[in-house]
């Protein structure tokens, strides 16, 4: 029951900790996250070599790729970011179908164990995560969502840590969907709907439960937890999970409104509110 | 002149009319001079175009003398090397839900910030700041208005630029805190030998720092910029 509980959470912590990256500390509203899940999945899954850690790399290619489309859309072609992130969203479900070919599309198996390789992903993913936050990149993504403008004012590149801070959440996301088909055993067109629901969801309990201002990966490990703990609980309970969006953001308005309530020094409600 | 920094031959046209014509501002090192004159009258436009920020502007010509260095006011990274501006809504130029000691650790940051390099916040700070009982620990949004001003003229300070253009630093301060970014500025010019240019409409504020020259700008009748 825990390693099925725990095969979860690891199979999204790639994705939790980019979108950290992204809706938290930077404040934009990366939509993109859904369609750098579904194509690092199509990209990896359907690139020729998959042998090693090859298909774990050009997932992360994939969303890089992603990524990059939309902060460049953004921060070269000035088109705000919400625009840019769901044209994005359009054109990479196209491109996803395009290179599928079909609706869905079988895995080979590994020869690893499935566990052992969320594992060492999970770790090192968490290990460059922890590194990355404490790093003048990883400050400066906090900075661009507490004051956007520091870095015109200071003659930093604010493209450069916007460009930054979305490929490596997206390259995260891309990594994510490709453990979640890895783990499925297929890729279909429809695995990226909804997530950023689940992202959001699991950084808001995050947030409750850490309730810090400092940029930490506490933050995005504690909600990932606490979201499929919850989800575990309420599906022992006799919940159905077809309700489960519904009550996602339910529980989203609710731990927001609270949080809002019982705002304090340590715990600023901001535009995004992740 | 080797003990000063001089700005010479300013010419900017705005919409092909004449804004500034030879504008020359000579300023002597490790002194708090200042530009006065009415709203309107271009002092905000001439630091912009000294600090190397020509966003609006197309052919500025001039030339800025650091000692044996002759910059002109087209190379905008040798100048924004040299010169930096604390803008007048100093906000801008905070994170401030950091502290005060992050906030200076961040001058570190090159213009493509490292995701290799770690961040260090053993920041070195000046014995001046003991004076002025600043927390340093506290996110800079708690702190009052002077001492985020404070921050501000020390985070520019530690770019070690050669010369500091503040943009009405104490506009929307009460008096006690004005005074207190003016003891400040002395202090930190005299500890460190800075040069400072401070647009200030506070005459009577002003005077008892200013320790250079009191640089007037106005308009002419043509609509071009003179200063005196």
């Amino acid at each position: 029951m825990i390693e099925s509980l725990l095969h979860q959470i690891l199979l999204y912590v790639p994705l939790i900790l980019g979108a950290y990256f992204s809706l938290s500390l930077m404040k934009v509203p990366d939509l993109s996250l859904e369609s750098a899940y579904l194509f690092g999945a199509v990209f990896s899954a359907t690139f020729p070599c998959q042998q090693g850690v090859t298909p774990f790399l050009i997932a992360l290619l994939g969303g890089a790729v992603v990524g990059l489309t939309s902060s460049m859309l953004n921060k070269i072609g000035n088109i705000p970011f919400l625009l840019a992130a769901i044209l994005t969203n359009g054109l990479f479900h196209g491109i996803s179908q395009i290179l599928l070919g079909k609706a869905m599309f079988s895995l080979s198996a590994t020869t690893q164990s499935e566990f052992f390789i969320l594992c060492v992903v999970s770790i090192v993913v968490l290990l460059v995560g922890f590194f990355l936050l404490k790093s003048h990149l990883g400050y400066s993504l906090a900075i661009y969502g507490n004051n956007p403008h520091f870095f015109k004012q200071h003659a930093v590149s604010d493209r450069y840590v916007v460009i930054g801070g979305i490929v490596i959440a997206n390259s995260l996301a891309g990594l994510s969907g490709y453990l979640f088909c890895l783990s499925n055993g297929f890729v279909d067109l429809t695995i990226g709907f909804g997530i950023i629901l689940l992202c959001i969801t699991a950084l808001v309990l995050g947030r409750a439960i850490v309730r810090t201002n400092k940029q930490t990966i506490l933050c995005p490990i504690t909600g990932v937890c606490a979201y499929f703990v919850l989800q575990d609980f309420l599906v022992r309970t006799g919940f159905s999970l077809k309700y489960f969006n519904a009550f996602q953001a339910l529980l989203v308005l609710g731990t927001l409104i609270l949080l809002r309530k019982k705002q304090s020094q340590t715990l600023l409600a901001d535009h995004l509110g992740v | 002149m080797k003990d000063s920094i001089c700005v010479e031959n300013v010419h900017l046209f705005m919409n092909r009319a004449p804004f500034f014509q030879n504008v020359r501002l000579c300023m002597k090192k490790g002194c708090l001079h200042s530009l006065t004159g009415k709203n309107g009258s271009g002092k905000s436009t001439l630091l912009s175009i000294l600090k190397g920020d020509h966003t609006n502007f197309s052919n500025v010509q001039g030339v800025v003398s650091f000692a044996e260095h002759r910059i002109s006011l087209t190379m905008f990274k040798e100048l924004q090397k040299r010169i930096i501006l604390v803008p007048q809504k100093y906000d801008l130029f905070l994170a401030d839900q950091f502290s005060f000691r992050e906030n200076l650790s961040f001058m570190d940051f090159g213009t493509y910030p490292s995701p290799l390099k770690q961040m260090k916040t053993g920041v070195v700070l000046p014995k001046v700041l003991e004076r002025f009982d600043i927390d340093i620990d506290r996110p800079v949004r708690l702190l009052s208005g002077g001492q985020r001003q404070i921050l501000s003229l020390l985070m520019a300070i530690q770019k070690n630029p050669e010369l500091i253009l503040l943009d009405e630093p104490t506009a929307s301060l009460d008096p006690i805190n004005a005074k207190m970014v003016f003891e400040f500025l002395m202090a930190i010019i005299d500890e460190k030998n800075l040069t400072c240019l401070v647009v200030c409409h506070d005459e009577e504020l002003l005077q008892p720092f200013r320790t250079g020259s009191d640089f007037r700008i106005s308009v002419l009748k043509c609509g071009a910029r003179h200063v005196e």
